[in-house]
């Protein structure tokens, strides 16, 4: 649970991971793996377990469209390994 | 007639129960046929107060106008010893059992007095016990983690947070608007500390800990971790702080060189690292990787060590038993500082700022005698100070540094600190010309976003004129009067970043529009 905005239902989204550099200027600026949806908005993801800066397996999938089911934590999908589809 | 107060003297307002200059109770007689000039509202009872009023005539309130809430910190917060029966222990009533016989033994014990709260009351609860408490209370202390005692959740006006989590109202009278806190009013009156665990032992031995004072004063056997990137910044602070320390640079450093050096139980640690709201582990960076540094279970520490993280979510409780702050408390830390949510501190190689400062001063303090909530009481006043005094003003991030960053520990013995580099006065002048001079400096608009954290698109427009209504109707393919401006972050007078957005084709698009008054668009990004 996060004390900012606790861990909310379950939601899934379908989109295209693709890399955008977020939190400019801030201390935890850097590029980040976020899908983008039908609606052209952007979701940030994180995918539990993996580095939460470097998000290797999310990074690998740029340019892949995918189904991803997790909870909101802050703004942030967080999302189980087995609940990340990489589509056809 | 105007009626008069018996004790001063003073002319008083119609229907005042308490004369506005000394604040002694008036009699229903003396105050019949009274007329002032109102010019302000009392901020507590909300009725009208005559120009020089020092007391509410209404309620009988001392009136904190800005200056005199920077005096009253300096003289109450930090210049002051703790005095009998001078800590507000603050805790929810559903903690009493977790607390057992410590609950009941805390006020006898201790100098001061438990306030049981709700938890979804707590704030208001602790705000109006300081307002009915007067100076009885030196320092507040918040026992239990933010499920029983949540954090103040405020605007944050830098945007990346869905709320700036902080402490610091808990040591205010009520919590100040957003616009309220960028005119100066983002200073608790008292000393705020938590001890975020309902573990009573650990509160008892945390409580002892600071009033014995056993801390080690040097920084022989310290550990300093740093992201590479920040070397430069976290090498200059040490410097500033005399500390004969080595400093482990990750990379290469990783968690593994980290966990060897705390196994040796460190009375002094600083953390110059990343951390993140989506998992318990603070890492490095340095050429694109960000190795891990820390985990929960690599935590280890002296008895009564000191612990500042300027890590991104470094304060965090989010992971309940897992997350990291506590467990340094838990392993022997008398006290611990850190970030509820992102921090903000020097660019990559570039000299210390914002989380590097603040460490600095806290570490100073510290040296210096300071308990936990004084140490971070007074490494604010100096960031304050050194911003107002240099004429940067008070950025959104500054003020996110100010309000996000808090002490995990217990206020200590009564100690006498009243040698300040600035004395009360000097500190009310500094802050008054300060922001005089930034009023001189700007545009009258630009001065009403950065004095209020929020612009409508009209006056941006005005203070930059096509540079950023171009910039907007390329980044958003639509005009200046469709776009809103989300976020306006003022880095200074002379650069500011825009978060915008429009509703172009049926999509909602978002931009981030970095500014400069030399008339260049320094950074465009297209973000969600």
């Amino acid at each position: 649970m996060s004390e900012g905005e606790g861990d909310g239902e379950e939601v899934t989204l379908h989109g295209v991971i693709t890399r955008m550099r977020i939190h400019d200027l801030s201390r935890s600026a850097h590029d980040a793996p976020l899908l983008v949806d039908a609606d052209s908005h952007y979701h940030r993801l994180h995918l539990i377990g993996d580095n939460p800066f470097e998000q290797p397996t999310l990074a690998a999938l740029e340019g892949k469209r995918v189904t991803v089911t997790g909870h909101l934590r802050n703004g942030v999908l967080r999302v189980a390994r087995e609940r990340l589809l990489v589509d056809e | 007639m105007t009626p008069r107060c018996p004790s001063c003297g003073a002319s008083q307002r119609e229907g005042a129960r308490f004369c506005g200059a000394c604040g002694v109770a008036l009699s229903t007689t003396t105050t019949a046929t009274a007329t002032v000039t109102v010019t302000a509202r009392c901020p507590h009872c909300a009725r009208p107060l005559s120009g020089s009023a020092r007391f509410c005539g209404g309620c009988g309130a001392e009136v904190r106008r800005a200056e005199t809430i920077v005096k009253s910190i300096d003289d109450r917060a930090i210049g002051k010893p703790l005095a009998d029966r001078s800590v507000l222990y603050v805790a929810a009533a559903t903690s009493k059992k977790a607390l057992g016989d410590f609950a009941r033994e805390l006020p006898r014990a201790r100098a001061g007095r438990v306030l049981w709260v709700e938890t979804e009351s707590a704030l208001d609860e602790t705000q109006a016990a300081l307002r009915e408490g007067g100076d009885g209370v030196r320092a507040v202390c918040l026992i239990g983690d933010h499920r029983t005692l949540p954090f103040a959740r405020l605007d944050d006006p830098c945007g990346f947070d869905s709320a700036l989590l902080s402490d610091s109202p808990y040591g205010m009278h009520r919590t100040p608007s957003l616009e309220e806190r960028f005119a100066g009013e983002l200073l608790p009156l008292v000393p705020v500390t938590r001890v975020p665990a309902l573990d009573g032992r650990l509160v008892e031995r945390l409580l002892g800990a600071a009033e014995d004072d056993a801390r080690e004063r040097s920084w022989r056997g310290g550990v300093v971790v740093s992201a590479a990137v920040w070397r430069e910044a976290t090498t200059a602070v040490l410097r500033s702080l005399e500390a004969d320390v080595d400093l482990t640079l990750s990379p290469p450093g990783a968690r593994g060189d980290v966990e060897d050096q705390l196994s040796r139980r460190p009375a002094r640690v600083l953390f110059n690292v990343h951390g993140t709201d989506q998992d318990a582990v603070w890492l490095g960076e340095g050429e694109g990787v960000f190795p891990e540094v820390l985990r929960v279970a690599d935590v280890n520490v002296a008895d009564n060590a000191l612990v500042v993280s300027e890590a991104c979510y470094g304060a965090s409780l989010a992971d309940g038993g897992d997350a990291i702050a506590p467990r340094f408390l838990a392993a022997g830390a008398s006290c611990f500082f850190g970030s509820t949510i992102i921090a903000w501190g020097s660019s990559r190689g570039g000299p210390p700022a914002l989380a590097d400062d603040l460490a600095r001063e806290i570490f100073h303090a510290l040296d210096a005698g300071d308990d936990a909530g004084q140490a971070l009481a007074r490494a604010r006043h100096a960031l304050l100070e050194a911003a107002l005094s240099s004429g940067e003003g008070l950025s959104a991030p500054l003020h996110n540094t100010l309000l996000s960053f808090v002490a995990y520990g217990a206020p200590g013995r009564a100690t006498d600190l009243g040698q300040g580099k600035v004395t009360s006065a000097q500190r009310s002048d500094v802050l008054a010309e300060a922001r005089e001079s930034l009023r001189r400096r700007m545009a009258p608009a630009a001065w009403r976003l950065v004095s209020s954290g929020r612009v409508a698109f009209a006056a941006l427009a005005q203070t930059y004129g096509a540079m950023v209504t171009d910039a907007l109707r390329d980044l958003l393919g639509a005009t200046p009067a469709d776009a809103r401006v989300v976020k306006y972050l003022a880095i200074s007078g002379e650069r500011a970043t825009v978060l915008a957005s429009a509703r172009s084709g049926g999509r909602v698009r978002h931009a981030i529009v970095e500014l400069t008054a030399a008339g260049q668009v320094a950074r465009r990004l297209v973000s969600r």
